[in-house]
């Protein structure tokens, strides 16, 4: 399937559907607060089984699309971040609609997620199939020491604790071991019990962790009130002069997004913060941010979206995922019999221009829906909590029993809710343990089969230059947040001298 | 308890946790045979994760001994824990759906209760304590929990074919 036959594919009615649904699911939930993207995800995963791939593959990348997108509206009506990715549009888009212009500030942001979402686009369908390429020469060394980067760079880079964020991702590898190796067919660390003979999968661990805790959590604030301004559609047509005055802060915004996006665990999150913060620096006017200011928003919403494509470039070409929500389209790939990677360009090409295809036209549609359908999200604001929480509880039982049809799985599930509030309170960052729990099988298998090719020799680690780079660059990356520390220590002593 | 003292006490009960997690995962792992035509075996993984874990947890233990700080995530990926501010956390709230949910689920693993009345139920009480007890939106509520779990039996046992019950 070529990537224009994926496009004809998509917009037959069936899987159209599929991608208006996708999308008008995930900005629903992007606009509910304490409901994110991953979690629909996570929850609607074990219910693709019953689709065609295609169709769900489709449907997932629509629901990350309009999740990302989604957390606009409440941000902007509400000062309340529906996705945690909008914190920086809750500054400004509420300002500029508490000003009396709700419209222009939705306009604006829904506008520059669009340009955000069509230049990740190009980035994914220009980037990705060269390095495909290229990486396909790579060999099971080479792959080791990548997983191994992004498990070091995820910890160093995206979160505050590099020996918490560490131990995170050693216990998120942990819990893949347990049940039948996968090279030797011997049972292993299943500690005597039965039910880890089949080992634990990882979508009852990251329903639990993040759909579970994240209910008690917003349990926890159901006291929280908050003033929602009403939507209008005044404003929400943006002129094509709008394109021009902001169009170099929504190519600039783009680029930091694609950028931080192909960057393991860092998120988007961090995009937005950053292209805000580029943006407040190069501004004639950076005493306007956190007032209303139209360049913030702009800056926002396009690098939020510019990381969806970015996001998508590692995890297809390296089956590398760097966050919850890549995580769980990595998943949802293996789970369809798709092994994510260099390969899958070759073997799968359908999949892979259903995946370029999906994007684009998901960003549309997501476009169209915000444009027209503004007002409606809007109400879902209002939704009592009370019906929500427990709703997401089902889902999330039935999810997990659904995967094999057993409920140990339903354990696992409750069980990591609480190790999530656990690690929650001990200030312990998450992310790194669920790429430890997804990329650890593909670590092992790769090193034992290049072991097994190499006579048992770790040396091919330092004699095969690739491998070696990447080995060099883990090392720095490792050592960097002791650097920096020691260096922070002594900074002051130097001053006072 | 302060947030201080309360995040350092956790701090304290994770390191207690992975070293027990690295000993159990060694003992564990030293059991396993070698595996012909692999050089490593299924056990070697485990082990390196073990003593990565617990080379950790003695080096965070020495950072607290010297009353340095482990810091902390620098973005929450599930929001709210620390409660928020301009209102008053509910733990109770928190408590309680916690455990209505842990009944759920027994509820549901052991097939002592049929699919529809046991996520009627759930609904039901997961709602109400949701909220303020009063009968106007407690009527709700219960509209809320009948008219789901039937919408969800027939999503999931009739156009999923899920074996719930």
């Amino acid at each position: 399937m070529t990537l224009a036959e994926a496009f004809l594919h998509l917009f037959s009615l069936k899987s159209f559907l599929i991608v208006v649904a996708g999308v008008g699911l995930g900005v629903s939930v992007g606009v509910l607060p304490g409901i994110t993207a991953g979690m629909l995800m996570a929850l609607t995963l074990p219910f693709t089984y019953h689709m065609g791939s295609l169709d769900a593959i489709s449907l997932l990348i629509a629901m990350f699309i309009g999740g990302v997108s989604g957390g606009l509206i409440t941000a902007t009506l509400m000062r309340i971040p529906g996705e945690p990715n909008s914190i920086m549009t809750c500054l400004d888009g509420y300002q500029l609609a508490k000003r009396g212009y709700p419209g222009r500030a939705l306009g604006l942001g829904n506008a520059s997620s669009l340009v955000g979402g069509i230049l990740s686009w190009l980035a994914l369908v220009l980037v990705a199939p060269p390095i495909a390429k290229a990486v396909v020469a790579l060999g099971p060394f080479e792959s080791f020491a990548i997983i191994l980067m992004a498990l070091i760079l995820i910890s160093s880079l995206s979160e505050g604790s590099f020996l918490k964020g560490l131990s995170a991702g050693l216990l998120g590898m942990l819990i893949s071991f347990p049940g039948i190796d996968e090279s030797s067919g011997i049972m292993r660390l299943t500690f005597g019990i039965t039910a880890l003979e089949g080992g634990v999968n990882s979508l009852p661990v990251i329903l639990g962790m993040f759909a579970v805790s994240q209910v008690v959590a917003d349990a926890l604030n159901i006291e929280e009130k908050s003033e929602a301004i009403e939507a209008s559609m005044h404003g929400m047509f943006v002129s094509f002069r709008d394109y021009l005055v902001h169009g170099w802060n929504m190519l600039r915004s783009s680029l930091i997004g694609v950028w931080i996006g192909i960057l393991p665990g860092v998120g988007s999150t961090i995009a937005s913060i950053v292209a805000y913060t580029t943006a407040k620096n190069m501004s004639r006017t950076p005493e306007a941010f956190g007032t209303g200011s139209e360049e913030a928003i702009v800056a926002s919403e396009s690098a939020n979206n510019a990381t969806t494509g970015g996001t998508l470039i590692p995890l297809m070409t390296l089956g590398i995922s760097g966050g919850l929500t890549d995580s769980i389209l990595l998943g949802a790939l293996i789970i369809h019999n798709f092994q994510p990677g260099p390969l899958l360009f070759r073997n799968h090409p359908d999949i892979v221009n259903t995946i370029f295809a999906s994007h684009l036209v998901a960003h549309l549609v997501m476009f169209v829906m915000m444009t027209f359908g503004i007002a409606l999200f809007a109400k879902l604001m209002r939704l009592p909590r009370a019906f929500i929480l427990p709703m997401v509880i089902v889902f999330s039982v039935l999810g997990a029993f659904a995967l094999n049809n057993r409920a140990f799985d339903i354990w696992v599930m409750l069980t990591f809710g609480l190790v999530g509030i656990l690690l929650e309170f001990a200030k312990v960052p998450l992310a790194p343990f669920v790429v430890g729990l997804v990329l650890a099988p593909v670590a092992e298998s790769e090193l034992r089969a290049g072991l097994m090719a190499s006579g048992g020799s770790f040396m091919p680690l330092v004699e095969r230059p690739i491998a070696l780079t990447v080995i060099l660059i883990s090392a720095a990356l490792f050592v960097w947040p002791f650097y920096r520390d020691v260096r922070r220590r002594f900074e002051p002593k130097q001053a006072r001298a | 308890m302060n947030p201080d003292r309360l995040q350092r006490v956790a701090e304290i009960g994770y390191i207690g946790l992975i070293l027990v997690i690295a000993v159990a995962l060694q003992l564990e792992a030293r059991r396993l045979p070698p595996a012909p035509y692999d050089p490593l075996g299924p056990g070697s993984f485990p082990l390196w994760v073990s003593y990565g874990l617990g080379a950790l947890a003695v080096a965070m233990a020495v950072r607290l001994v010297l009353g340095r700080s482990l810091g902390q995530a620098s973005h929450s990926m599930v929001t709210g824990l620390e409660g928020g501010a301009g209102h008053t956390p509910s733990p109770a709230t928190a408590i309680l759906l916690l455990a209505f949910s842990v009944l759920y689920a027994v509820g549901l693993s052991v097939r002592a209760v049929p699919f529809v009345a046991a996520t009627m139920v759930y609904l039901f009480a997961g709602g109400a304590v949701l909220g303020p007890l009063r009968s106007k939106r407690l009527l709700g509520v219960a509209v809320f929990a009948v008219v789901a779990a039937f919408a969800l039996d027939f999503l999931f046992r009739r156009l999923f074919s899920l074996d719930l019950n």
